[in-house]
């Protein structure tokens, strides 16, 4: 106390007792731990195959047995087969992600109804599937629902438009003529008139409080777009309905057994989850924004349209993008049922190449740009509702 | 109502109020608009027409012999004759734990019950046979038993010391019986783990990976929010990698390529497919658990460290001591969630050509006399899981509520 401010003399070991040196002695340590160990990862990766793609321009010596626009024989490279692959891999996500979107989305809505038997079903639905393994589910689908479908004989019809055989399930589809181009191009140009017309109305109608139709007109003007191209342009598409053949169908858009009890599953599988988060989104809206919406007059379909559906969105979006980010990633369980995805085609091409880690850091990166993409895809929209940028909230 | 004496001679009285309630609510839940109406009717009609569907099915054409002939196929696979000695105490013990675990942390709901007993009546003639029905009957008696034991323990009147111990040894079963099931597939000679198989695969393969990805995920938890940056940039690529590859492609990489990375001392390098699926899921499962404990982890108040600081505590101290165990029960709903999803995940195993409960299935019916069974056997299967799964969220849901009270005291 007499003399606070005589400072101790300086020890020789007192830098060791020191709470930044001693920091930064663990620091050191934690760095050096970490890259020996991500030194050692490498290095074992590097001696085993590294990323000396090389092998992937020989011969890939197997054909891919459902190709969706690709054309990947035994005698191209084992590039076009992981092409292949990587198509059949986007066509079933992106397909799964519409599905369970849309199904999950009348499932959750219907979780919070009036109805009570909409809503227990909706529920029974949801802790149905949430309770069961993928795996099952999508072997299921598959060789107790797809595969036990009729012959083709005897297909099940629907309206003479779809049929459904345990070879395949086969749907109507546009079949383009001469003039589709023109069609295409005039429907484009539609689009974009709707589209500024659209801006221009909404515009008018917030200054001036005005109603100005944005919505209604802009439709009308693709419809007319639509339908006076296609007379315009001379009739230039034909609705392609299957037809029942001998071994296989005719025309249409034919989908291989494999590629539908994986897509029904996983739509349905996924749904649930949608379903789960649109219900947690909508019931995290206060209950005072519905009643203020049914004070005004709005009805109930406008309640949920206009006020607590852009309010719900905001907050199931960023789950949504997960869940849509799991879907692509749980699609690669294809391999359980033989459909030939990305996953399923890596497989075959280590096997044959015997090149195991290029493969792997290959596969890797591919399913992080895909995961990356839809997240892309997600964050439109998120912008959108976001509660500094959204209009309407 | 009329036992406090309504005047005798009015008895559809009350009668015609039930018809009145009900009248109301059918008005009220199923025909208040238009719109409901037509959808109630829609789904009356498909609803009924899936159960007619099903109920002919069930009554008709399903044949469930397929399940009680291949029923050690898919419960233990192509398990050694005369080794059943290492699974009969798991099970025994699975039961115990269950339903004590249960006694001492809550009530068995009657709805619970009718649907346990329902899964009872529908599967044990199923997988009554020759032999081993006689096996299972002393396991419902003893989880009964166990249940009753830890309910009264845990609920007897005043006993705040009675119910934790009760929980405490409800912790300590789990805490023996999942690595005593392992251990007891190794000792005297051991079971070759390419026999390995059915159910019993699934939930070997699903707890041995939780007892290993455990510590490893608290602590990559710990480093992803650790104040040394190696330590957090390296548990955040960590964690970031293996939510972002798909299951099955980790799965491959355990089969063709794990050996490439593991060192090659003590055989290591060089051991069974089922070992290296198992180091993969834990391997997967740590990065997921890390995030469910890192949110446990931030749900600590900043106070309680402070706090352990100011008592002397040293940092692994008050880590270890403080820190840890508030956000483990913190995470615990979530943990909890990830192994349901370990062991449902866990048919996934077929990816690498393991003969899980699912293989097994549908192994089964490519044998020619159970040709075209795909639908019993998988409705089997699928009800294991679900039964399985429902049961432990529902418990863990139980889990939750109970632990929310004790934060005071624990802490």
């Amino acid at each position: 106390m007499t003399a606070p401010l005589a400072l101790p003399r300086t020890r020789p070991m007192d830098w060791a007792r020191d709470e930044r040196v001693r920091r930064a002695l663990l620091e050191a340590v934690t760095v050096g731990l970490v890259s020996a160990l991500a030194i050692y990862i490498a290095a074992r990766a590097q001696a085993a195959g590294g990323v000396d793609l090389g092998f992937m321009q020989d011969r890939a010596g197997f054909g891919v047995g459902d190709q969706f626009l690709t054309q990947a024989s035994g005698r191209d490279s084992r590039w076009m087969a992981y092409l292949a692959g990587l198509v059949n891999t986007l066509r079933v996500s992106v397909f799964g992600i519409a599905l369970s979107l849309g199904i999950g989305l009348v499932v959750g809505i219907a979780r919070l109804s009036s109805n009570w038997l909409a809503a227990k079903l909706a529920f029974g639905y949801v802790e149905f599937v949430r309770n069961m393994p993928l795996p099952v589910f999508v072997v299921f689908c598959y060789t107790a629902v797809v595969l036990r479908l009729p012959r083709i004989e005897d297909s099940a019809g629907f309206f003479g438009l779809a049929y459904f055989s345990n070879r395949s399930v086969a749907f109507p589809w546009l079949e383009f003529g001469d003039g589709a181009a023109l069609w295409g191009a005039i429907l484009g140009v539609g689009i974009l008139a709707a589209w500024v017309t659209h801006r221009i109305l909404r515009t008018r109608e917030e200054t001036t409080g005005r109603p100005s139709y944005p919505v209604r007109t802009a439709l009308g003007i693709v419809a007319v777009a639509g339908v006076g191209g296609f007379l315009l342009a001379g009739s230039p598409a034909a609705l392609d309905t299957p037809e029942v053949g001998r071994f296989q169908y005719q025309g249409g858009v034919q989908l291989s057994p494999e590629f539908f009890g994986l897509l029904l599953a996983l739509a349905l599988f996924n749904a649930a989850f949608v379903a789960e988060i649109v219900r947690g989104a909508i019931a995290s809206v206060p209950r005072g924004e519905r009643e203020a919406a049914a004070a005004l007059g709005l009805s109930g379909w406008q309640q949920l349209r206009l006020v607590v559906l852009p309010q719900a969105l905001r907050v199931m979006l960023p789950p949504l993008a997960t869940q849509a980010q799991n879907l692509a990633k749980m699609s690669s369980i294809a391999i359980v049922v033989a459909f030939p995805d990305l996953m399923n085609v890596g497989g075959t091409i280590i096997n044959n190449s015997g090149e195991a880690i290029p493969v792997f850091i290959l596969m890797t990166v591919t399913y992080f740009v895909l995961n990356l993409a839809i997240a892309l895809l997600f964050i439109g929209p998120q912008w959108r509702f976001s509660w500094t940028r959204g209009r309407r909230a | 109502m009329t036992a406090l004496g309504l005047p005798v001679g009015s008895s559809d009285r009350p009668r015609a109020a039930a018809v009145e309630e009900a009248r109301r609510w059918l008005r009220t839940r199923l025909f208040n608009s238009p719109g409901n109406s037509v959808l109630t009717v829609v789904l009356l009609t498909g609803l009924g027409w899936i159960t007619w569907t099903f109920a002919s099915w069930l009554a008709l054409e399903a044949n469930f012999d397929v399940i009680r002939a291949n029923r050690r196929l898919l419960l233990v696979g192509r398990f050694p004759l005369g080794e059943e000695w290492r699974i009969w105490p798991v099970f025994y013990g699975l039961a115990i734990a269950v339903m004590w675990t249960w006694g001492a942390f809550g009530r068995v709901t009657l709805a619970a019950l009718v649907a346990f007993a329902v899964f009872g009546i529908l599967v044990l003639p199923v997988l009554a046979g020759a032999s081993g029905t006689l096996e299972t009957v002393p396991a419902f008696v003893l989880a009964a038993g166990a249940y009753f034991a830890a309910r009264r323990w845990a609920h007897g009147r005043g006993r705040i010391e009675g119910r934790d111990r009760a929980r405490l040894i409800a912790g300590a079963m789990w805490a023996v019986l999942l690595p005593g099931s392992i251990v007891l597939l190794l000792i005297d000679g051991g079971v070759d783990p390419a026999l390995w198989g059915g159910l019993y695969l699934n939930l070997i393969v699903a707890s041995a990976a939780l007892i290993g990805a455990l510590p490893f995920g608290i602590l990559l938890a710990l480093g992803r929010t650790s104040s040394f940056r190696a330590l957090r940039v390296g548990s955040t690529v960590y964690i970031e990698l293996m939510r972002g590859l798909p299951l099955p492609v980790m799965l491959t990489l355990a089969w063709l390529a794990l050996r490439h990375f593991l060192p090659s001392w003590g055989g290591l390098a060089d051991v069974d497919l089922v070992y290296r699926v198992t180091i993969a899921f834990g391997l997967f499962t740590a990065a997921f658990i890390a995030e469910a404990l890192r949110g446990g982890l931030s749900a600590v108040p900043r106070g309680q460290r402070e706090a352990a600081s100011a008592l002397g505590l040293n940092g692994l101290q008050s880590l270890a001591l403080v820190v840890l165990p508030q956000a483990v029960r913190n995470s615990l709903p979530a943990l909890a969630g990830e192994f349901i999803g370990l062991f449902m995940m866990s048919t996934m195993v077929a990816v690498v050509g393991l003969t899980d409960i699912l293989q097994a299935a549908r192994a089964t019916t490519e044998q020619p006399e159970y040709f075209g069974r795909q639908k019993e056997v998988l409705l089997f299967v699928g009800l294991i899981f679900w039964m399985t799964a429902f049961g432990l969220s529902r418990l863990s849901s139980r889990l939750e509520r109970a632990l929310a009270g004790t934060g005071s005291r624990r802490a």
